[in-house]
């Protein structure tokens, strides 16, 4: 009697079925990977899923070598940006979102498909974290930095550009999708060669999050 | 890929990826724990994924089952269990019994052996497509999985068929020409 690997294999397996919640599972695991990426890295580069380690150390001390944003987009890495991103600051409390989840970031060099960035993040809530730690209400990640602008392509991470705002005396896009079940709402935009990406979760809006951007100081 | 996307394929390949991983691990839990590892790392990636996530789910699974120690020391027995979802029916006894015979003998294979006969053929890797998956040599697919089958055809007999490496031949792109019959 022949036996066939390959029907026998089939045929041991075919009354086999995942648990109807794996794949809840599985997207919920991994927006909290994405999330979790977008709160330490830059989001325009998210898409590559390229690993992201943000090295230790200010760069503060480097300030004012260079022109502004000279050396802005990818594969370049300077002091002078690093000076630029020290320069950022967003207001305690930040208008809409008065508690802070976390210390405000130093300047730090992102690398990310071996290109390197300077970036600074600002993590923000609505209402107090919760006694977990965790964030309540709406929340909102900021991170500014010399990475790229993205949406060149009308796409964000997979998604379209849903819409086009005024934020900082200069027009931004927007970008909103769900990512399981949840809403997320990313704003970019480019000012003063440094790009401002604010990614806003648990019900944070448009108009928050444009009123966010519009109290970031040390853009220009 | 819009990441809205990602659902239909992991609607479509879930049942799929939970049955290789279960012929790889042999353990309902373990698989279930890999398929939402894989997905989650396939949602992930997914804005970036240039082709078939199908391909990219399967080396993400294959890497973690053949190169991740966390697995065996998760479950040492590495043992694969009675089919408890699989219906019974006299009329399939016969059939049960070489399951059974099979599975037993490809509980008896090292981790990576059975996983190369896996995805060779359960998840119709190439075996170029085999060596992606796990970060090997072509080379060291073919000599694993030459050691796998005379180890499967000492247990099942002859008779099990593919009958010898030949069976799958491989053109210079990696493209499978199976010259079995239709």
């Amino acid at each position: 009697m022949t036996l066939d690997l390959r029907e026998e294999l089939e045929r041991a397996t075919s009354g086999l079925q995942p648990h109807p919640d794996v794949l809840d599972r599985a997207r919920a695991a991994g927006h909290r990977r994405v999330v979790r990426r977008r709160r330490v890295q830059v989001a325009a580069t998210l898409v590559s899923g390229a690993a992201v380690v943000l090295l230790a150390g200010s760069l503060v001390g480097n300030a004012g070598q260079l022109p502004l944003g000279q050396n802005a987009g990818p594969g370049t890495s300077t002091t002078s940006s690093a000076a630029s991103v020290a320069s950022v600051a967003l207001p305690d409390p930040a208008p809409g979102f008065p508690y802070r989840l976390t210390p405000d970031g130093d300047p730090r060099q992102a690398s990310v498909d071996g290109s390197s960035y300077e970036i600074r993040q600002f993590s923000v809530s609505s209402e107090p974290t919760t006694a977990a730690g965790e964030a309540a209400g709406a929340s909102a990640v900021v991170n500014v930095g010399t990475f790229p602008m993205p949406g060149g392509d009308g796409l964000v991470d997979g998604h379209p550009i849903t819409d086009r705002v005024g934020v900082a005396g200069v027009t931004g896009i927007v970008v909103a999708y769900n990512a399981n079940k949840q809403p997320v709402t990313l704003l970019y935009f480019q000012k003063g060669g440094l790009t401002v990406e604010i990614t806003g979760m648990g019900g944070a809006t448009t108009d928050q999050l444009v009123d966010l951007g519009n109290s970031i100081t040390g853009l220009a | 890929m819009a990441r809205e996307e990602f659902d239909g394929f992991a609607v479509a390949a879930a049942t799929r990826l939970y049955r290789t991983a279960y012929l790889m691990v042999g353990s309902h839990h373990l698989a279930e724990d890999l398929v939402q590892d894989v997905l989650a790392r396939v949602y992930v990636a997914w804005p970036r994924i240039d082709g078939d996530p199908h391909g990219y789910a399967y080396r993400a699974l294959g890497n973690a089952v053949a190169n991740q120690r966390r697995w065996a020391a998760r479950h040492p027995e590495d043992a694969l269990p009675n089919h408890d979802t699989r219906p019974a029916s006299l009329d399939i006894a016969e059939a049960v019994v070489v399951q059974e015979q099979l599975l037993d003998a490809l509980r008896t294979l090292p981790r990576r052996q059975r996983v190369i006969v896996v995805l060779r053929y359960y998840a119709d890797l190439t075996e170029v497509e085999t060596a992606l998956a796990l970060n090997i040599s072509t080379g060291t697919v073919k000599s694993q999985h030459s050691r796998a089958m005379s180890a499967l055809r000492a247990r099942l007999g002859d008779d099990l068929h593919p009958a010898d490496d030949s069976d799958t031949l491989l053109d210079t792109n990696g493209a499978r020409h199976d010259p079995r019959p239709a």
